[in-house]
């Protein structure tokens, strides 16, 4: 039986059947790492004993068969904090690092059966966009191993696109989940800020910073996001929310306004082929009888340095934390106090994470916040208050997320920094504002996945997860597989 | 706007950072670049517009009170990951240089 390939949904029917027992399923998923695992390169750290352990457990006491998630498998990302195992964020900085806690949402999915296979590998620090900033080890693109996986969640893409694992937990400060989902196929939600508790998870920029789901269907995604959602005492911008996200999974998308914002549909900007592939699912949408408008949000483009002032600026000073006294790395034969924090930083912190810091430091500083933190604030508003006029009018938006295709491992590692920056026009809008974006594929380029967003208004899941079910209904893309250098896949 | 190698070294002292010569000349001309794309924004009208400066909807800053707790197995954990502890205590190097004082 491949088990590889198969969704949450499917994997809980043949649990509840008794056609498979939870240590079978974990047993043939390490199996399965093993055997691609060196290839794809996608777990900072496994802990096979545990998950066996876990599996057992849940066994003995047999699966609940009103709970889709009972003993299945998930990877978490790498700066979401476990006290099994290491918590790294793929920085030299914390790899050796133990937590003293569970994070909330590995708490949640803990209590909801999940059994956690691993973490995974990410951009040191979740800066980046394509795992290749990772301190510990690089992952490729299970579709091509000679592409990037995106990032800054690469590690948790590729975990699920090439079958180790139905899910996985991500963060995305501003494309981190979506992005990867994109280059690799896959489900990705970036929930609605205060969604989800960031107790646990690392911070980058606080007021950015959100976890998600990714998944190989809607269906997945969203019972996944009920599991880990919810207000928690530990974090205050956490929402108190009654939703059931999967409300209106199966509803038809008849008449249902859906926005098409003419900035992400820009020639200049998004590459051709993606660009047709996206056209080519509004169509479909339009066929599964939506209504498409065209809106303008015409300060779109701004939102990247509006971000990157921002974001660079909160993790200036989130980052401050790491002195090498409490935990983490510290520097050795250091003759003062001041002596060890410089080392340790300097040591510790790649060069991406160092460049972000000293520009969040000009960012915030007096001779510059006017012009850089300051005016990023203002221009913050104008974004979120264009996606909230656009949203009055339509239901949702859609358009591609990505303005390429999953690009080589080579041509990234040799961009210069601002070149990589601008590649997140089309998802750092949706931080900015606080919103909800939900990549899902939408077909290939050469054979390379391409995927689009659907954006909605703050705690309309429900309504994302609505459309891309519809849109999964009546297409295949979510269905096709990468084939494995190696011929692992079953 | 631009920076010079100057101020980078200024702002990598403020962020416990340091930089040999040639990394503080390659990061000086990295982030010029990524301020002159920054400085796009100066080209939009932000008069009258309150800037935003929280992730959550409403807006807000949100407080809790600030409660003390104990748990003896936490603190032994937290201490395993300290550089080096004295009883409960972490133990940091020496705060005084050569003896002299400090600010």
């Amino acid at each position: 039986m491949n088990l590889h390939t198969k969704s949450i949904e499917e994997l809980h029917e043949l649990l509840v059947n008794k056609e498979l027992t939870v240590v079978e399923l974990v047993e043939s998923i390490f199996d399965f790492i093993e055997k691609t695992e060196p290839t794809v390169g996608a777990f900072i750290s496994t802990n096979k004993e545990a998950a066996l352990a876990e599996a057992k457990l849940v066994d003995e006491r047999g699966v609940d068969a009103d709970n889709l998630l009972d003993g299945i498998p998930v990877a978490v990302k790498d700066n979401i904090v476990t006290k099994e195992g290491k918590t790294t964020a793929a920085s030299k900085m914390l790899e050796d690092f133990t937590s003293v806690y569970d994070a909330t949402v590995v708490e949640k999915v803990k209590k909801a059966g999940m059994i956690i296979v691993g973490k995974a590998n990410l951009d040191e620090f979740a800066m980046g966009g394509t795992t290749e900033t990772s301190k510990l080890q690089q992952t490729v693109n299970p579709w091509n191993s000679k592409k990037v996986p995106g990032g800054s969640s690469g590690g948790s893409a590729a975990a699920v696109a090439a079958g180790m694992v139905p899910a996985s937990l991500g963060t995305d400060t501003g494309g981190s989940i979506r992005q990867p989902a994109a280059y690799t196929n896959l489900v990705g939600l970036k929930p609605t800020y205060g969604t989800i508790s960031r107790y646990g998870v690392i911070a980058f920029a606080s007021s950015l910073d959100q976890v998600g789901p990714l998944t190989r269907t809607v269906k997945d995604n969203a019972t996944l996001l009920n599991a880990v959602s919810g207000k928690d005492d530990k974090d205050n911008t956490s929402a108190d929310l009654t939703i059931d996200f999967t409300e209106k999974i199966g509803q038809k998308i008849q008449g249902l306004k859906i926005g098409v914002p003419k900035e992400f549909f820009d020639e200049n900007l998004v590459e051709v082929h993606v660009l047709q592939t996206v056209h080519q699912a509004v169509e479909q949408l339009k066929k599964l009888g939506a209504e498409v408008i065209e809106v303008s949000l015409p300060h779109l483009k701004y939102g990247v340095p509006a971000y990157y002032a921002i974001a660079t600026a909160e993790a200036s000073s989130n980052l401050q934390r790491f002195d090498g006294i409490r935990y983490g790395y510290s520097a050795e034969n250091a003759k003062s106090l001041e002596d060890l924090y410089v080392k340790t930083r300097s040591e510790g912190f790649g060069s991406e994470v160092k460049r972000r810091i000293v520009l969040g430091g000009i960012s915030l500083s007096v001779e510059h916040y006017e012009e850089l933190y300051g005016k990023a604030t203002k221009v913050r508003t104008i974004i979120r208050n264009e996606f909230e006029v656009a949203l009055k009018e339509v239901d949702v938006l859609v358009g591609p997320s990505t303005t390429t295709v999953a690009p080589n491992i080579e041509n990234k590692e040799g961009q210069e920094p601002v070149e990589a920056y601008t590649d997140d026009v089309l998802t750092v809008g949706v931080n900015l504002a606080g919103i909800p974006s939900l990549n899902i594929p939408v077909g290939f380029h050469e054979n390379m996945p391409v995927g689009m967003q659907i954006i909605g208004d703050y705690f309309e899941e429900a309504t994302l997860y609505q459309v891309g079910y519809a849109f999964e209904q009546a297409t295949d893309y979510h269905e096709q597989y990468p084939t494995l250098e190696g011929g692992t896949q079953e | 706007m631009k920076v010079n190698e100057k101020m980078i070294s200024e702002i990598a002292s403020i962020m416990k950072l340091e930089f040999s010569k040639e990394e503080t000349t390659e990061l000086t001309n990295e982030l010029n670049e990524t301020l002159s794309m920054l400085n796009t924004m100066q080209e939009v009208d932000t008069t009258d517009i309150e800037g935003t400066f929280y992730g959550t909807v409403n807006q807000q800053s949100y407080f809790r009170k600030d409660e003390p707790h104990q748990d003896k197995e936490e603190v032994k954990s937290l201490l395993a990951n300290a550089i080096d502890s004295e009883g409960n205590q972490i133990k940091v190097p020496a705060i005084l240089e050569d003896g002299e004082g400090g600010a």
